[in-house]
């Protein structure tokens, strides 16, 4: 893969159909007038199905239902406008408060323990050593297939009263029984599950330890510093951009849950609502009780929580991320 | 492998390892090792599920079984409601591969445009695509469903594949966008001074070269579409068309109570593609989320 | 590398994505018209809802409907009771219903008064039902469904396991109390694990019984509001208050996990249920060395047992369907082909047609059925009408409301407040 320009043809140019030859050999102007307009067109074609995706299926879906969130609209009865009727009917509801309760209640648990997990495992397997590769496959693994319906019904299984959770739990003391029937402890499955895919982020700073200079953690242990000093010194100011990636991504994917929440806690997220995730209730709403215009609301909200939750972190992050080479605080 | 003096001191290293150190190696692989075990417990408590009778599935928590049986996977390939587990198995694979294929048609020159060719509006364009990347989807799903409803296409798989033709996987589209910025733009320029367009730059030079991404992507997505479960939820009613995540699903509601053997079985089978392209792409897999999630 | 390969990639890579467009188009569009013939056939689709054994019988007979009509195939699905409706109801909107599913007459006003179901005068043979059973299956005056079978409550009980502790068998005119005490005495007699009955508070049909024996109803005539005021439905939520803190009914902890009946796991020493549900569990209790017997349901008043004969459940026909004529051929051979009917048995019910009552086998375990019905003929009062549209989401939320009380985590009386509001907001969205 030579990068200088060569004056002979390189071999992309052989065959039929190729564009006239604009640009004059050693010609000043990098891009010529046709050569733009040539970019733009293709620019423009290579484009189509995107924008035409865009407008049809998300940018017009996305107005349609912000008009569908002032309206009472029902799949068989149609509709009306009803301005923010449906905002206040929302913040009465108890079930709202409920998903509300029970989806912050997941985010803060399984983002920091995932990735917390996440971290310490990369930090693990960023050693060289002889079968390094066969560890990081075989942690990476349980990610590809935790989200899986497959996995959501084994999870149930799992935490059933008499099964492995309740034995194991059994042997110091524990008397819940099994997650699955208990209220006050069902989330604690989802948690697990969403820390049982700790693979993906784990990946992720795997590569960014992977950056981290040598030669800091060199200067660090003969100035003195000790490991823990290293670690909060140098490799969290220095990982501080993968963090913050890792952080936002995993937190609005958790706003999102819904599969597994849906497998192991059905519509009315049994038991006792405790696992009504907001996701779930959203289908609900909108596919079982056949009200698409409160459902529509109750999307925009969720638009509009993790919107602001970007927001804080994107805040935050101007403050406490360091990136190498740009000035800091 | 050169023999300059940069690679001998390494090996001199090696030949040394004290006794000391080989136990500290032993260690450190038993503690992983350990902590590996918990954590694929899941997969090996599926694994024992499948072949133990079903009275004792949950309450028998050894990981090997008293007593064996190979019933389950004969009900598993029964499938449900007089179709086949065959049938559930090509629906996935259809649903998967038109992903695959619309996948990398679309991201790969959706990518190209934003990342590597100026046009008016791009900047915006793209900063659309980034902002889907943290839109929650449910905001989209009830007039996406109105609509498909209107064309008439509920209950094929067109609702479930459309998107990924026209390019509105933001992930996918980034993913592309980050490999391209790791091939040189020399290379470009070459080939425009040499006659040639942009439709044979993106052809001959982009996708040759894009390989690595395509192969990731092409891995993800399949795994992705393959465990997909909303959509098929939401637009498939036909037994016969659904794809495996509904089947377990509908399984699990039904003939699971009485013959949770069969579930796991089913569930298992599910489960060893994903498992199976893993091994055999884990490389590209893990190499694809590290240059996609760091770079930027 | 940069080489001709670029040209086939490029042509593969069309070629794939237009077979891709062609493949979703092709599923897009629809078929024409199938011939009927062995080589062509129609087919219709068919849904219901139950367990497996009902599954398993319902196939035998859709094998014996195809042996018999080669030019029909029939594509059947089910589900369990939730999940099936959760399923249909989404497909209200885009017409997708099946050809023919199972109906409920708690949701016969929900898919009849919005049009998804094909009237069935003339199109269904109409002439052999009971009497009164075709009543319950017309929406202001149209025949919308027909009955497949009837039912009625009563009280499925262990009957070795009340002699063996001395309690006598429940009766008709026996008072709740009376089934009260009755549990009080069983459940300890009967050791851990066991329970001599379970919490009936949960479900709206039996709230509804005991309305209908103090003269009231659940839903008012018109079918658009309760007919009853929180207070009724705190003292419903309460009447088994004290049967749970005793321990003398098992707790939802554990029958929340239970996914069979606790009767056939013999955890129950009896249930308030529908009378049809002995033919499935009597044959597993038997087999299990036990007795199951059925007796008519505790009542407020002896002489109003607030019983009513229930189409246990209909057979429909989607108003968009495509094949009319072998939906109808299906539904006729499935109530009325003696063959068919043999095969079903009392699985769904009292069959409602007469054809149907002559040639089910009676097995000792339907012939319980039937005598039970027979013995309760005489308090069997007209049935409600068919309850509002939203009623499929008010039972759910009972249900829920219900459990929240049996953790714990909220009194009746807030309970019932909160179910009231829901069922206001689930009546006003539905009207």
């Amino acid at each position: 893969m030579s990068a200088s320009p060569s004056t002979t043809a390189p071999p992309a140019a052989k065959g039929a159909g190729a564009r006239p030859a604009p640009g004059d050999r050693g010609a000043a102007k990098r891009r010529s007038p046709i050569s733009r307009r040539g970019e733009r067109l293709v620019g423009y074609t290579f484009m189509t199905p995107w924008i035409i995706g865009s407008i049809v299926f998300t940018v017009g879906p996305m107005l349609w239902s912000l008009y569908l969130s002032f309206t009472d609209y029902h799949l068989i009865l149609g509709g009306e406008f009803i301005g923010l009727d449906n905002y206040t009917a929302m913040f009465a509801d108890p079930m709202f408060a409920r998903a509300v309760k029970v989806t912050l209640v997941y985010v803060l648990l399984a983002v920091p323990l995932k990735l917390v997990a996440s971290l310490l495992v990369a930090m693990l397997l960023t050693q060289s050593r002889r079968g390094i590769g066969f560890y990081r496959a075989a942690f990476y693994m349980p990610s590809l297939i935790a989200m899986s319906v497959g996995i959501a019904i084994v999870w149930k299984a799992l935490f059933s009263t008499g099964g492995p959770q309740d034995q194991f739990m059994s042997w110091f003391g524990w008397d819940g029984g099994g997650f699955i029937g208990n209220p006050d402890v069902s989330i604690i499955m989802l948690v697990l599950l969403s820390v049982w895919t700790f693979g993906a982020p784990m990946v992720i700073f795997m590569a960014g330890l992977l950056q981290v200079p040598g030669e800091l953690y060199e200067a660090a242990e003969v100035d003195g510093a000790g490991k823990w000093h290293r670690f909060v010194h140098i490799t969290i100011p220095m990982l501080s951009p993968v963090i913050f990636f890792n952080v936002l991504m995993e937190t609005v994917h958790a706003f999102q849950l819904f599969g597994p929440a849906f497998i192991i806690g059905g519509t009315a997220g049994g038991p006792a609502w405790s696992t009504l995730f907001y996701t779930v209730r959203i289908y609900a709403l909108a596919f079982v009780d056949l009200r698409m215009g409160y459902a529509s609301a109750w999307a925009w909200m969720l638009v509009l929580a993790v919107g602001v939750v970007t927001l804080i972190m994107f805040r935050a992050a101007k403050n406490l991320v360091y990136y190498a080479g740009e000035d800091n605080k | 492998m050169s023999l300059d003096t940069a690679t001998a001191p390494r090996v001199i290293a090696r030949r040394r390892r004290t006794p000391a150190e080989r136990v500290k190696s032993a260690v450190w692989h038993l503690a992983l090792l350990a902590v590996l075990v918990v954590v694929l417990y899941p997969a090996f408590w599926v694994l024992t599920a499948t072949i133990k009778p079903n009275a004792d599935i949950i309450t028998d928590i050894s990981p090997i079984p008293t007593s064996f049986t190979w019933d389950h996977f004969a009900s598993a390939f029964d499938g449900m409601a007089g179709v086949p587990l065959w049938r559930f198995f090509w629906n996935s694979f259809v649903i998967a591969a038109l992903s695959v294929v619309g996948i990398l048609a679309s991201c790969s020159i959706t990518a190209y445009a934003l990342g590597r060719l100026e046009f008016p509006g791009r900047k915006a364009m793209f900063a659309v695509v980034i902002a889907t990347l943290l839109l929650p989807g449910q905001v989209m799903l009830i007039p996406q469903y109105l609509i498909f409803s209107e064309m008439d296409v509920v209950n094929t798989i067109f609702p479930l594949v459309i998107g990924k033709f026209l390019g509105l996987d933001a992930f996918f589209v980034f993913m592309y966008v980050q490999f391209l910025r790791g091939i040189p733009r020399e290379l470009d320029q070459a080939a425009t001074i040499d006659g040639a367009g942009h439709f044979r730059i993106f052809f001959s030079i982009m996708l040759p070269l894009l390989r690595p991404a395509i192969v990731t992507s092409s891995i993800f997505t399949f795994i992705w579409s393959w465990n997909d479960f909303m959509g098929p939820l939401i637009y498939l009613h036909d037994i016969n068309k659904f794809p495996l995540p509904r089947l377990l699903q509908s399984y699990n509601n039904t003939e699971a109570v009485s013959n949770y053997g069969g579930m796991m079985a089913m569930t298992l089978l599910s489960l060893v593609p994903v498992v199976l392209f893993f091994l055999v792409f884990q490389k590209f897999l893990i190499k694809g989320i590290a240059t996609s999630g760091v770079k930027g | 590398m940069i080489r001709d390969p670029y040209r086939l990639r490029r042509r593969s890579l069309f070629a794939a994505t237009a077979a891709a467009a062609t493949v979703a188009a092709a599923a897009a569009c629809g078929d024409d018209g199938p011939a009927g013939t062995a080589d062509d056939p129609i087919e219709i689709s068919f849904e219901w809802w139950g367990d497996e054994t009902r599954a398993g019988i319902t196939q035998e007979v859709i094998d014996l409907f195809q042996s018999k009509n080669e030019g029909i195939k029939v594509q059947a699905n089910f589900a369990d009771f939730p999940t099936y409706w959760e399923g249909l109801t989404g497909r209200m909107a885009s017409r997708d219903l099946p050809d023919v599913f199972q109906m409920d007459y708690s949701r016969l006003r929900q898919f009849g008064a919005n049009g998804m179901l094909l009237p069935l005068e003339g199109v269904v043979k109409t002439d052999d039902f009971r009497e009164g059973f075709l009543d319950t299956a017309k929406l202001d005056g149209q025949l919308i469904a027909v009955p497949a079978a009837g039912n009625t409550l009563g009280l499925i009980y262990r009957a070795d396991w009340f002699e063996a502790n001395g309690v006598a068998a429940p009766a008709a005119g026996d008072s709740w109390d009376d089934y009260k005490a009755a549990i009080g005495t069983l459940t300890p007699a009967l050791g851990e694990g066991k329970w001599g009955g379970g919490d009936w508070a949960a479900q709206y049909h039996f709230m509804e019984l005991w309305l209908r024996q103090q003269g009231g109803s659940f839903y008012t005539e018109d079918g658009k509001a309760l007919n009853f005021e929180v207070a009724k439905l705190v003292e419903w939520w309460g009447t088994t208050t004290d049967l749970y803190t005793d321990g003398l009914v098992p707790p939802v902890e554990t029958t929340i996990e239970w996914t069979e009946d606790g009767l056939v796991q013999d955890a129950l020493g009896s249930e308030i249920t529908w009378d049809n549900f002995m033919a499935g569990l009597a044959p597993t209790v038997e087999a299990n060395g036990g007795t199951l017997a059925l007796a008519a349901p505790p009542s407020l008043d002896p002489a109003n047992l607030g019983l009513y004969l229930k189409p246990s459940m209909q057979l429909v026909i989607s108003a968009t369907t495509e094949q009319a004529e072998a939906a109808a051929k299906f539904i006729d051979f499935f109530l009325g082909d003696p063959e068919a009917i043999a095969i079903l048995g009392t699985n769904r019910g009292i069959p409602a047609t007469n054809a149907g009552l002559a040639n089910i086998e009676i097995d000792p375990y339907s012939q319980a059925i039937l005598d039970y019905e027979e013995s309760v003929s005489q308090y069997l009062t007209t049935p409600p009408p068919a309850p509002p549209a939203a009623t499929g989401a008010i039972e759910a939320k009972f249900l829920e409301i219900y459990q929240q009380v049996q953790y714990g985590e909220m009194t009746p009386q807030e309970a019932a407040d909160l179910f009231f509001t829901e069922a206001a907001t689930l009546l006003a969205t539905e009207q």
